[in-house]
């Protein structure tokens, strides 16, 4: 029966105008995200370019500036522009510390549009506020702009729905089922491989579709392309699965339809908006404009005791402790505020710890929704696969709080020391590296969930209508 | 070859179907007649175990349909009142797939022969089914009876709605069947068809089968009066 389904199946379709309909339809859907995509990556390539360009431009010049110090040359620059002093080359010449696109960044803008691509973090800058954003909506920050994961997320189960959702009703209205059911077969596995053959109709389309703008974008297929076909292909069969049992009850199309509508509003809409909300309301993160109060009002406190502050300070620091700072009163004052910055770091840090401890419960709660919800699901794949997602974003901003360290505590003995920047030590500048590797993959997780709950769907719909349970879909 | 037992059918405390008894042998062409809601339809359906019987029992070729399902569908060919076929298809593609669905396999020369056992013309056969007259579809009907070599052919007003000729080709099929062996039972509003092609006649009221009789034993006249005494 399989084949001759298969067949048959097949003729249906490809003589029917809905599926051209489709193949134009997902064509056209795909090639614009993948242009949109690609033009928002193409952007953020373009800033960053611009960004290490005046970065180089600056090395240049700042090297020039120094060969003419050094040749006895007076340079007409502003004390913190000197490039002799190092806070003034730690401040005024930092590094970019660039979160670069990969081949994949394309299919989901994920959190790439809320955060910025690239730091220059600088000697006097706060570590803290590096990158910090509040997180006002996990899931609206989950999702983004009109790509190929947004086609894919919200557009596919539409597709999926209108080529579903009528296959045993239609049949029924039709007149046709009468002459199937009369046959010696189970009708739960003759509609279990008509709805395959569409799965393989639709699910190679999309392949095909998504494999052709991926090579118009320069991408070899690799594992990530598995991934990423894996990822579509398992969410297509959760949609084509939910059909099944919808399917099997046998009611009319126009209920069908609307039943599968209410399931893509719950699931692609309700959930995620719900599961923000409710993180909101469980975890609330305190006010960022409560942190930054706070920071300033430590920071006008500690101001006041700064010579006792740097006194302490020394005292933990000894590494520090090069000339005597009493004699040069520009000296003491850049450590004082050094002294009086770490002050206000360590001051500011339980409040800091709130805010981040609250963050991390409200992603906590958010990615236990995920699992309520295979749009989430499968949008969180998407973004993990485009290095878009907020686990990337984490990690790329502890990489730069960590890169922000070490370009300070280059600078920072130089400083101390008082000693003269020279022309030599741009060769020593530490150079930002995105180490990626504790970022988790959810891919896995993600898949196994979405099978299972394909899987489930269709065990439930097998079990519910076997062979002898013709009465309610004949009805 | 088909025995309703004491078979009954309830839709929520409406009576569908009260105690049917009916035997249908092979070679035997039953006719059911009856008004609209009379049972007959009910009768079908349930031989085809697309309804669970509330009591009772429909047997064909000795196996209880409720039991075995898919081994009694195996015996039998069914054709509604309106045969949809797939309008997409041609009509020798819709054979081989309504056949194909029974685990018979055929080429399209044998997949020919049956439609043209059938009686339909040659040059239709790979014509879209959306263009053929209720008439051809009918025949498509009784190839895939033919090709499944069903041993029983359940009839739900097959001639309904099919002008006088088309209806005489038919019963004419329906006869050939009947000499092969086939069992028919037949439900239909048509008194002039039922006798001219019936071997028997029952007919049903309310759900009850008020009268069984051989259509050897009676006339187009006398039939309608019986008939129309019952009804009223």
């Amino acid at each position: 029966m399989l084949s001759l389904n298969i067949k048959t199946e097949l003729r249906s379709i490809f003589r029917n105008y809905w599926l051209a309909s489709i193949a134009v339809l997902l064509f056209v859907l795909c090639f614009y995200a993948g242009w949109n995509g690609t033009n928002h990556v193409s952007q953020r390539k373009e800033n960053i370019a611009q960004a290490v360009t005046a970065m180089k431009e600056a090395d240049i010049l700042m090297a020039t500036q120094l060969d003419s110090i050094s040749n006895g040359f007076e340079v007409n620059l502003q004390p913190w522009w000197y490039p002799t002093s190092p806070t003034a080359v730690g401040d005024q010449y930092p590094r970019v510390a660039a979160f670069h696109p990969t081949s994949l960044t394309f299919i989901a803008t994920g959190q790439s549009d809320m955060f910025s691509h690239y730091i220059k973090p600088i000697m006097t800058g706060d570590s803290y506020t590096l990158g910090f954003t509040e997180l006002t909506s996990p899931v609206s920050l989950l999702m983004g702009h009109f790509d190929l994961a947004f086609v894919v997320v919200y557009l596919l189960p539409l597709v999926i729905i209108s080529f579903s959702y009528n296959i045993l009703s239609t049949e029924k209205e039709s007149g046709s089922l009468v002459l199937i059911a009369s046959s010696p077969l189970n009708v739960s596995l003759w509609l279990l491989q008509k709805l395959s053959v569409r799965f393989v109709v639709i699910s190679g389309l999309l392949s095909l579709c998504l494999g052709l703008v991926l090579i118009f974008n320069g991408n070899n297929f690799n594992a990530k392309s598995l991934q990423l076909f894996t990822t579509i292909i398992l969410y297509s069969a959760f949609w084509f699965a939910l059909a099944y049992l919808i399917n099997l009850q046998g009611r009319s199309s126009s209920r069908n339809v609307i039943v599968m509508l209410g399931f893509w509003v719950v699931f692609v809409l309700a959930i995620p908006s719900l599961a923000s909300q409710w993180a909101n309301a469980v975890y609330p993160v305190p006010s960022r404009a409560l942190l930054v109060n706070e920071m300033r009002s430590l920071k006008a406190e500690v101001v006041k005791e700064q010579d006792k502050l740097l006194d302490d300070y020394l005292r933990n620091h000894p590494e520090l402790i090069g000339v005597n700072a009493d004699s040069d009163e520009s000296l003491r004052r850049t450590q004082q505020y050094f002294a009086a910055k770490d002050m206000v770091e360590q001051r500011i840090q339980p409040l800091l710890s709130t805010y981040n401890t609250n963050l991390e419960k409200q992603q906590t709660w958010v990615s236990r929704f995920a699992y309520l919800s295979p749009a989430i699901l499968a949008q969180n794949s998407l973004n993990h696969l485009a290095e878009t997602s907020s686990e990337h974003y984490d990690s790329y901003r502890q990489n730069v709080r960590d890169f922000a360290e070490q370009w300070r505590d280059f600078f920072l003995p130089m400083t101390f020391e008082g000693k003269i920047f020279r022309k030599e030590i741009i060769g020593q500048f530490p150079e930002f590296h995105f180490d990626k590797t504790a970022i988790r993959s959810p891919i896995p997780i993600n898949s196994t969930v979405l099978l299972v709950l394909a899987s489930g769907l269709l065990i439930v719909g097998f079990r519910t209508r076997g062979a002898h349970e013709m009465e309610k879909i004949m009805q | 070859m088909l025995h309703a037992q004491n078979l009954s059918k309830e839709y929520d405390s409406n009576l569908a179907l009260n105690c049917l008894n009916l035997s249908v042998e092979a070679g035997d062409i039953y006719c059911l007649l009856g008004a609209n809601g009379a049972g007959k339809s009910t009768t079908i359906n349930l031989f085809l175990n697309f309804i669970k019987p509330t009591s009772g029992t429909a047997i064909i070729d000795q196996m209880d349909v409720s039991q075995e399902p898919l081994k009694t569908k195996e015996r039998i060919a069914y054709i509604p009142e309106n045969l949809n076929l797939y309008g997409e298809l041609t009509g020798l593609e819709n054979l081989e797939y309504f056949v194909g669905l029974s685990g018979k396999k055929y080429d399209d020369g044998t997949l020919a022969e049956y439609l043209k056992e059938a009686g339909l013309q040659a040059n239709v056969y790979k014509q879209r089914v959306k263009s053929y007259s209720k008439g051809m579809r009918q025949k498509v009907g009784i190839a895939i009876a033919l090709a499944k070599k069903a041993k029983a052919l359940l009839l739900d007003e097959p001639t309904s709605g099919l002008d006088p000729k088309a209806s005489n080709e038919f019963s004419e099929l329906l006869v050939k069947l009947s000499n092969q062996g086939v069992a028919t039972l037949m439900a239909t509003h048509d008194l002039f068809r039922a006798k001219e092609t019936g071997t028997d006649i029952g007919i049903m009221k309310a759900g009850v089968l008020v009268e069984e009789l051989s259509a050897e034993d009676i006339n187009h006249s006398d039939l309608e009066k019986l008939y129309l005494a019952h009804m009223n």
